[in-house]
């Protein structure tokens, strides 16, 4: 079957996170027989178990979904899944460059927040059509007239081109999916040019080896082609080309303007790096499509063993999970503290956590984490500059001349009572005052220049406590700038830690250094002996706090012969043991690695 | 070593921290309930075909609640149905206060000869306060009664850390104990257990213990105290003059077999760890129709067994013995747990001497640090 192009729309739906988008998209594979009620148990396109557990998008996917519209012709339309998190930006814009338009997916009760825009943003620096949906009209506190009169002001989007659904009761479905039809235009690109394919994600399958899913821009692509990776200039020979609907279904070829996922027998994901540009080997195009920027780790922290000798088994599942997860880095690095374990860097933070827990529950494998770290950028005294990502590989004070830190722009969202509170927090967090405007007459945007080390402190939970919830934050990186910052150590019985040291700015140190070690001896449970926790910056102590011995932890008890009994409380005891690592003679739970995030 | 343990489920009364298995019954209850362990005792006889047994211990619950005449009847029972080893340790738990002239004879005649006594406390505010029915001078009573049946095995048990209690208090408690030349004390600590009247009281705040640091001194002096009178401590709550240690506790620490009979009772045997029933009625109405009334029957995986005789051989004074552990298991301690054994070791909680592994007085307080090390 030769596909008609103009019967093809290929779509995204972008939202703020909570607003409703996986829902939404559920319902359109619903409505349209895509997959039945009844297989659509849940969220059918989040398919990691953590993700529908948290409720968000992690990894995209693309299905495809068989349409008859009200004009009687059958359509072909390609939704392609974006994550709703600030931390996977990268990830937004790589599905939106394989897109034509985008649903805005904005809810009722909540309107327009900060991913909302900063997702706009990039959908417009794609050029897709914006199709405005106002979700979850079905809530009493809905209020939809509220979220239009934003969609005009803050987002300058005809209002009157919004619909109106539920993705709950299924209300503006048929409408939207009339839309995407009629509003998004198909895409464009020549059957017998040039092959030009854009790879927008990939995955690491145990049987087919690595699979790219690619958004075909221009020429044909068929099975038993021999295609090239244009950034690479490897070639393979394609064994299977499907399209997702949602499960894979073999196609024999995929057109311009289509979706669907290339196998190969390539063994590694590398071959198919994300963005790269799939054409012929006998007639490749000229040029590579615009592909993206490659994601930066902006957040970096140690992961150790528990058990020092499963280090290997931590490679291997960091190996693993990266197959998958192009965007996480490691190296193997070595703590005097902690042993053998790797360096990892991170998007942000959420993806942060999302690796170690997929560590700890998909591998059973028991690790600590330090604090996060950002990447300092260090001028040395010889004028050379390094870069580094570990408080504890700081080279010696007498040796740096300056110390940059990274910044980013943050963009607040929120009711107009709390922006006294906000400004505050942020100033606390030595942010610096950007721009304030009134989007409209009761909602704020904020901007400010913020150290991204003190974003990652915390700062979240600290703006939606101070705003009731109400306030939404986005953020990017704008760049390095210097600061006065110092290296605060802990030492624990006498002993430096290194996994403890943190970077803190200098007016902060003592303040820091007090209610680190007042944290510290809330979380590191008493043990035989009395623990000293001392915080210091170079030589000098600023902080000291004390862990009582524990004196007597004994079941003097007669249990007669339940030894079960026994068996079951000593396993307690155990497991509670399970999540601490041993520094010489004491035992440190994982909290402690992250109490610098939760200090005052 | 085989021993067999008998559970008697009746108190006079509940004492506020106990959550062993044991309630206020009536009279006819007790009958039915001895009828329904007499059916458990045959069926065990006949499990275990005529071995060898070691040691019988009848406890509770309150044994001596019993009337002469029924625990004279349970005792002709037992006695019959198994074959126990020439000069077998006969312990029977008795609360003062529930000892008569006549129960000490009937015990003394069916060859009873170790009584472990209820004692608590030598302190009658303290024991009013705990929900104990006897005073101090039942104590004396019923010493005295058991000697004059020509019982002199006898152990008190004793509690430190009670509500209230100073280290004065307790220092007194034990130097009253001493005078009384039992052959074997018991210190237990108090160990507030879910779902009994001082768990509840603590939660609601109506219920100060001693602080931590004058429990640790309690049980500090306590090891100090009795060994200075002659009281060797050969586990971490028991002290006995020489060759007084009670042989059926040796058993459990040992992780040799034992049979458990009657409801709530706990047993060890063919590597299976059982328990009966707890509810009494199930308990009764099931044995009289002759069929078994376990709750839990779970076999003992080698993994298991190995980690029981580390965490319960610690228990003693003298330790693990590895030599026995190597007989068993044809293979070493130190193999299966030489990075718990080196750690422990490094920080002064276990050490090893004479062929057994064993706590150092600074472990034998933070016992529960060493054990849960040895479980897997």
């Amino acid at each position: 079957m030769v596909m008609d192009q103009k019967l093809v729309r290929n779509f995204c739906i972008i939202a703020h996170i909570d607003h409703g988008k996986s829902t939404l998209a559920d319902r359109l594979l619903e409505a349209t027989g895509t997959v039945t009620k009844r297989e659509l148990a849940e969220q059918i396109l989040d398919s990691m178990d953590l993700e529908r557990e948290r409720g968000i998008t992690i990894k995209l996917t693309a299905v495809r979904i068989n349409y008859r519209a009200a004009d009687g012709q059958e359509y072909v339309l390609n939704l392609i899944d974006t994550p709703g998190h600030v931390d996977f930006s990268y990830e937004v814009s790589r599905s939106l460059a394989a897109c034509e338009g985008a649903l805005l997916v904005i809810d009722a009760t909540q309107g327009v927040e900060a991913q909302t825009l900063a997702n706009l943003y990039l959908a417009l620096e794609h050029d897709l059509e914006i199709i405005p949906v106002i979700n979850k009209i079905d809530l009493p506190s809905a209020d939809p007239d509220r979220v239009k009169r934003e969609i005009e002001d803050i987002i300058g989007l005809d209002s009157s081109e919004a619909i109106l659904a539920s993705a709950k009761t299924g209300a503006g479905i048929d409408e939207i999916l009339e839309a995407i039809v009629n509003r998004i235009p198909p895409p464009q690109g020549d059957l017998d040019a040039h092959l030009q394919a854009l790879i927008f994600d990939s995955h690491y399958d145990s049987y087919r080896g690595a699979v790219a899913y690619i958004r075909v821009f221009s020429g044909t692509l068929k099975t038993g082609d021999q295609i090239q990776m244009m950034s690479s200039g490897r070639t393979f020979e394609v064994s299977e080309l499907a399209v997702l609907c949602p499960m894979m279904t073999p196609v024999d070829r995929l057109l311009p303007g289509e979706v669907g996922c290339v196998m190969a027998s390539m063994k590694n994901v590398k071959d198919t790096r994300v963005g790269d540009t799939i054409t012929h080997a006998q007639r490749p195009a000229p040029k590579p499509l615009p592909g993206y920027q490659p994601a930066k780790p902006m957040v970096y922290c140690g992961l150790y063993p528990v058990d020092n000798e499963q280090y290997v088994e931590l490679r291997e599942a960091l190996e693993k999970l990266q197959l998958n997860d192009a965007a996480l880095a490691f190296e193997p690095e070595t703590s005097a503290a902690l042993g053998f374990g790797f360096r990892c860097g991170f998007l942000g933070l959420l993806h942060m956590e999302i690796v170690q827990e997929r560590i700890e529950r998909e591998f059973n494998l028991n690790i600590i984490a330090t604090a996060p770290s950002v990447v300092y950028r260090i001028r040395l005294t010889d004028q050379t500059e390094i870069y580094i990502d570990n408080p504890a590989a700081f080279p010696a004070v007498g040796k740096i001349e300056t110390i940059a830190e990274p910044f980013v722009t943050a963009t607040i969202m929120l009711p107009e009572e709390f922006v006294g509170p906000v400004m505050e927090l942020c100033q606390e967090r030595r942010g610096e005052f950007k721009n304030m405007e009134y989007v409209t007459l009761e909602r704020v945007r904020l901007e400010y220049d913020i150290p991204l080390s003190e974003i990652l402190m915390d700062f979240f939970d600290k703006l939606k406590s101070r705003t009731k919830g109400y306030a939404s934050l986005d953020y990017e990186f704008s760049g390095y700038r210097e600061s006065d910052l110092a290296k605060l150590d802990i030492l624990l019985n006498g002993k430096p830690v290194d996994a403890l040291s943190c970077i803190v700015h200098r007016d902060k140190a003592y303040e820091r250094g007090r209610s680190l070690a007042r944290k510290l001896k809330e979380l590191i449970p008493r043990q035989q002996f009395e623990v000293p926790i001392q915080a210091a910056i170079g030589s000098k102590v600023i902080a000291r706090e004390t862990v009582k011995a524990l004196r007597k932890d004994v079941l003097a008890k007669c249990y007669g012969g339940d030894v079960s009994r026994k068996r079951k409380l000593l396993e307690k005891q155990k497991e509670g043991k399970k999540r601490m690592k041993s520094l010489g003679s004491v035992d440190v739970p994982q909290e402690a690695f992250m109490a610098i995030l939760k200090v005052e | 070593m085989l021993g067999v343990y008998v559970h008697i489920p009746f108190c006079a009364r509940k004492c506020g921290y106990c959550d062993f298995h044991s309630v206020v019954a009536a009279p006819a209850a007790i009958e039915r309930y001895l009828e329904a362990l007499s059916g458990e005792i045959g069926y065990w006889a006949r499990q275990i075909g005529g071995a060898a047994c070691a040691t019988l211990y009848v406890g509770g619950g309150t044994p001596t609640i019993l009337s002469a005449n029924q625990l004279e009847q349970l005792f002709t029972k037992l006695l019959t149905a198994f074959n126990f080893e020439p000069g077998f340790e006969f312990t029977v738990e008795a609360n003062p206060g529930t000892l008569s002239s006549d129960k000490a004879k009937v015990l003394a005649e069916a060859g009873v000869n170790r009584i472990s006594l209820g004692a608590q406390a030598f302190d009658n505010r303290l024991l009013k306060a705990i929900g104990r029915i006897h005073t101090v001078d039942d104590v004396y009573a019923s010493v005295e009664l058991i000697r004059k049946a020509g019982i002199d095995n006898i152990n008190l048990d004793l509690i430190e850390g009670l509500p209230g209690q100073t280290l004065r208090r307790w220092q007194e408690t034990l130097a009253k104990a001493v005078e009384l030349e039992p052959a074997h004390i018991s210190c237990y600590s108090l160990i507030l257990e879910e779902n009994t009247p001082f768990y509840l009281a603590y939660q609601e705040g109506k219920l100060r213990l001693p602080p931590e640091g004058t429990a640790a001194a309690m049980f500090a002096h306590t090891q100090e105290y009795l060994p200075q009178h002659g009281y060797c401590h050969y586990e971490i709550s028991n002290y006995a003059k020489p060759g007084r240690e009670a042989q059926h506790n040796l058993i459990y620490w040992r992780a040799d077999p034992y049979l458990g009979l009657g409801s709530g009772a706990h047993g060890f045997y063919n590597q299976i760890r059982y328990s009966s029933t707890d509810d009494l009625e199930q308990y009764i109405q099931t044995w009289l129709r002759q069929h078994p009334a376990f709750a839990s029957w779970e076999p003992v995986s080698r993994e298991q067994a190995m980690d029981e005789m580390m965490f319960l051989g610690l228990r003693m004074v003298r330790g693990v013995d590895l030599h026995r552990f190597y007989q068993r298991f044809q293979c070493s301690a130190h193999d299966v747990y030489g990075a718990e054994i080196r750690q422990l070791t490094e920080r002064g909680l276990i050490e090893e001497n004479d062929g057994h592994l064993r706590l150092t007085k600074c472990g034998r307080a933070l016992g529960n640090m060493v054990f849960s090390a040895f479980v897997r």
